[in-house]
């Protein structure tokens, strides 16, 4: 955390390197989280991860400690940016296929396309909750934030938070109940059928 | 099943974005930035934007101020006023006028004088007997000049 804040004086005063080092410490968390929230687009979160790091350097100077860490100011600009990109842009209902580059650890062609199978069954899920939801289970599960974090980012309350949270399982559980399916399940009824083992 | 969805979900940290792209986004941002700082001096940052507009202000104010009165009053050129310009020209033909009576006046006079001479057989020097004395006086060795003797022997003979 020290060694963090050092990094964000000397990017406050210019200093570009310090920034590649914030740059190449958070990316992969904000892309991820990015990534999720538009459906598995590449593309699109590319994009925007891009756009958020861009906005991030060129207003690091506006940047001030408020007992948060830095990563949730690059979440909330993150969180920003998708609000504006689904304002404007027209939503993509159909879901990509999760590329194996994204996937690490990954020893065999079995594993990896079972490790898809089940990715993108999640995805799907996920496409299937409001915004906030999303947001909250992909933060905390996903990207391992505090309530207290997500909270900041969202500029709610830890107790919404919570409730967000709770309804977000109970949402997919009765999704997944509505599928009719079971833990042991694996039907498919299309491009947005969900399976009863997420 | 909670705890399922929640192991799934855990699965997804494996997201990780392509290197390639990585490296393309984070050398174009930095080189943003150092574009941005090195291509504008401080004076032109956004943050003093305003007080350039300001002064942009202030200099239209103080010459809009200083000209307005010169714009509004009615143009001053003599040359241009129709009162005096149809003075001047009155005043031209009348001009000519006066002079055109004064010189053929003095034609007038001229001419008449030389008839008189000429009709007048008692002129002083046009007498026959004044002309031959003058004729004696002149000596006209002591002006001859053998160019101008020359020159009228050609043209006379």
């Amino acid at each position: 955390m020290r060694e963090e804040n050092k990094l964000i004086d000397r990017a406050k005063s210019g200093e570009s390197k310090a920034f590649g080092e914030l740059y190449d410490k958070h990316l992969s968390a904000i892309y991820r989280y990015i990534f999720l929230r538009v459906g598995g687009r590449k593309a699109d979160a590319e994009d925007l991860a891009h756009q958020v790091f861009l906005s991030a350097w060129q207003n690091i100077k506006n940047y001030e400690f408020r007992g948060f860490p830095f990563s949730s100011w690059l979440y909330r600009i993150a969180h920003n940016a998708l609000i504006d990109h689904y304002r404007t842009e027209k939503i993509h209902l159909d879901i990509d296929k999760v590329p194996e580059s994204i996937l690490v650890d990954s020893e065999n062609l079995e594993g990896v396309i079972d490790q898809n199978f089940e990715l993108e069954k999640v995805k799907v899920v996920l496409q299937k909750l409001e915004p906030d939801q999303q947001n909250v289970l992909i933060m905390k599960f996903v990207n391992d934030l505090s309530n207290k974090e997500i909270a900041e980012v969202l500029e709610k309350s830890e107790g919404a938070i919570r409730v967000i949270q709770h309804r977000a399982i109970k949402r997919i559980k009765s999704l997944l109940s509505a599928q009719g399916g079971s833990a042991s399940g694996g039907e498919k009824n299309g491009g947005e059928d969900i399976t009863t083992t997420v | 099943m909670e705890e399922k969805i929640l192991q799934q979900l855990y699965k997804l940290r494996s997201v990780k974005p392509d290197q390639s792209f990585v490296k393309k986004s984070r050398s174009l941002i930095l080189g943003e930035r150092n574009r941005r700082v090195f291509a504008l001096p401080q004076f032109a940052l956004p943050r003093f934007a305003f007080a350039w507009s300001g002064a942009f202000v202030v200099i239209f104010l103080v010459f809009a101020l200083g000209f307005l009165p010169q714009f509004l009053r009615k143009p001053s050129f003599s040359s241009l006023n129709a009162s005096n310009l149809n003075q001047e020209f009155k005043n031209l033909s009348i001009n000519i006028e006066l002079r055109e009576l004064s010189y053929q006046q003095t034609v007038s006079q001229a001419i008449a004088s030389a008839l008189t001479e000429i009709s007048d057989n008692q002129t002083p020097h046009l007498s026959p007997s004044l002309l031959e004395a003058e004729k004696n006086g002149v000596n006209l060795e002591e002006f001859s000049d053998p160019q101008i003797n020359e020159l009228l022997d050609q043209i006379i003979f």
